[in-house]
């Protein structure tokens, strides 16, 4: 084979197998079931955000500070499709018949990657418009969404926080290989640990989920020794990037 | 007996139960310790005259229920789903149905045996958690009276109970991941439940509210309900679910 043959058979390859990955997510039922929860609990949320936010419970009536606030809860629904992209292999040796098919790791675990973001931003910007849309339905003539340009950059920082955590969570349910495990470790993380710690310790500043709420928290980045949005996001990033490096190895090395 | 025997022994061999305990144990005290030592400081610093709140100490026992919902859950979805890189699907359910037919006599055995060992875990949890408080803090803390041990009683109960609610609500979705991130996120610093008190006074009377008057006495609340009605709604509550599970056990094909 040529040069140029074998390149263009490289790059079916990496098509093929991206294919395979996207649809092995949307075929997978823990998946579906979890977007869909993910998104009726922003709805809801985002509803009963805004009825406290009538009844002057919160500070604000902005539809864009009310509307991102269940951002913190359905967080946990794209920890979960993080945790079964990866897990999901592990139940029966599918990861085995995944290697017969593509046997170059690093090309199956990219594939796995890249398809995880594929599928994950657009139902997070579903999720982020569906809070927000709610808390807009709800507050009606009180809402206060002018600023579009505003609105637009807290929406793609949340979009941005969302996608990154189900990677982090893909990462490290990668090297556990169980769900339930995955999900009580990362679960009690972001919403036990992470908010407790984030009161008492100035370091907590540089966690992955508190420096994660400088990206999209209303009125969070700049205050009170908090990162602001270029510096958050910086933070997560490099978060993700060990993860997924520490992930990565471990894929490469052990047995499947 | 012997089938609580059995379902005892079956929790002491899942690795899973043993990380529930030690997060049980561990996040309570931790926090405590954490908490308690920003108190002093505030203290010493003249910014806080104390004494140090009521709560001190159950506010953080509160967070560590997080072990006995992890010990609850695996107890009930192990039998179904067996993880793991060789699992070939093999339901554990199977052969404990085997070895125990009547379903109701296993439900029993298993609840007994997560109050059980999610009692002891408690009790311990408490002990720990409140002597690093009073440990920190000294003449600061709040006195220990025979109110204290009423608390601790409370402490115990909420536990025992959110590990059955748990266990209730794995029993309808047999795997665990929805009933995980439900109790897990509402165990958080600001509760979803918290959240619908604010948009209705009706939430007061859900399970976590309600039961959390057992031992929190400075709750942010224009609710007032007593101890010992906050404890029967919450029993109230994990009864119906888990009622409503054994039925759906006994009904559904294994």
């Amino acid at each position: 084979m040529n040069t140029v043959g074998h390149s263009r058979y490289a790059v079916r390859m990496a098509a093929d197998s991206l294919r395979a990955e996207i649809i092995k997510l949307a075929t997978l039922p823990t998946f579906r079931l979890t977007v869909l929860g993910t998104w009726a609990a922003a709805v809801a949320l985002g509803v009963a955000f805004a009825s406290a936010a009538i009844h002057g419970q919160t500070g604000t009536t902005s539809a864009l500070d009310v509307g991102l606030d269940p951002v913190d809860q359905t967080l946990a629904g794209f920890i979960i499709l993080g945790i079964a992209a990866a897990t999901s292999e592990y139940n029966g040796g599918q990861i085995r018949t995944s290697l017969v098919s593509v046997p170059r790791r690093m090309q199956l675990q990219a594939s796995k990657v890249i398809a995880l973001v594929l599928v994950t931003v657009p139902v997070a910007i579903c999720d982020v418009i569906f809070g927000v849309g709610a808390a807009r339905g709800v507050l009606g003539r009180f809402a206060d969404l002018s600023d579009l340009s505003r609105a637009a950059q807290a929406v793609a920082g949340a979009v941005a926080y969302l996608t990154l955590t189900a990677l982090i969570s893909f990462a490290i349910a990668t090297v556990m290989r169980r769900t339930l495990p995955a999900v009580a470790t990362l679960l009690s993380y972001y919403f036990i640990v992470g908010p407790v710690v984030r009161d008492y310790t100035a370091l907590s500043i540089y966690l992955p989920d508190t420096a994660g709420r400088s990206m999209w928290f209303p009125g969070y980045s700049g205050t009170d020794g908090a990162l602001n949005v270029m510096q958050g996001s910086a933070v997560v990033v490099l978060w993700t990037l060990v993860a997924m490096t520490i992930a990565m190895m471990s894929f490469r090395c052990r047995d499947a | 007996m012997n089938a609580i025997r059995s379902e005892l022994h079956k929790l002491a061999s899942l690795p899973s139960v043993w990380a529930a305990i030690a997060v049980g144990l561990l996040v309570a005290p931790v926090v405590a310790y954490l908490s308690s030592s920003t108190t002093l400081s505030a203290i010493q610093a003249g910014t806080d005259s104390g004494p140090a709140s009521i709560d001190s100490g159950f506010q953080e026992l509160a967070f560590g229920v997080v072990g006995a919902i992890i010990l609850g859950v695996v107890a009930v979805s192990s039998e179904y789903v067996a993880e793991g890189e060789e699992a070939t699907g093999t339901r554990q359910i199977i052969t404990s149905l085997t070895a125990a037919p009547s379903r109701a006599r296993l439900l029993i055995a298993k609840a007994g045996a997560v109050a059980l060992a999610v009692a002891s875990l408690a009790m311990a949890t408490s002990v720990i958690t409140l002597t690093v408080t009073r440990g920190l803090l000294g003449e600061a803390s709040v006195p220990l009276t025979a109110d204290t041990a009423g608390r601790v009683a409370g402490v115990v109960v909420y536990w025992v109970l959110t590990a059955l609610l748990a266990s209730g609500i794995t029993l309808f979705t047999r795997s665990g991941i929805v009933p995980l991130a439900v109790l897990i996120l509402n165990t958080s610093v600001i509760t979803v439940t918290y959240l619908l008190t604010r948009v209705t006074a009706l939430a007061n009377y859900l399970p976590d509210m309600a039961g959390l008057r057992m031992f929190i006495r400075e709750l942010d609340s224009p609710v007032k309900i007593a101890p010992l009605n906050g404890g029967a709604v919450m029993f109230a509550w994990i009864l119906f679910v888990l009622v409503a599970g054994a039925i759906v056990f006994q009904r559904r094909d294994a």
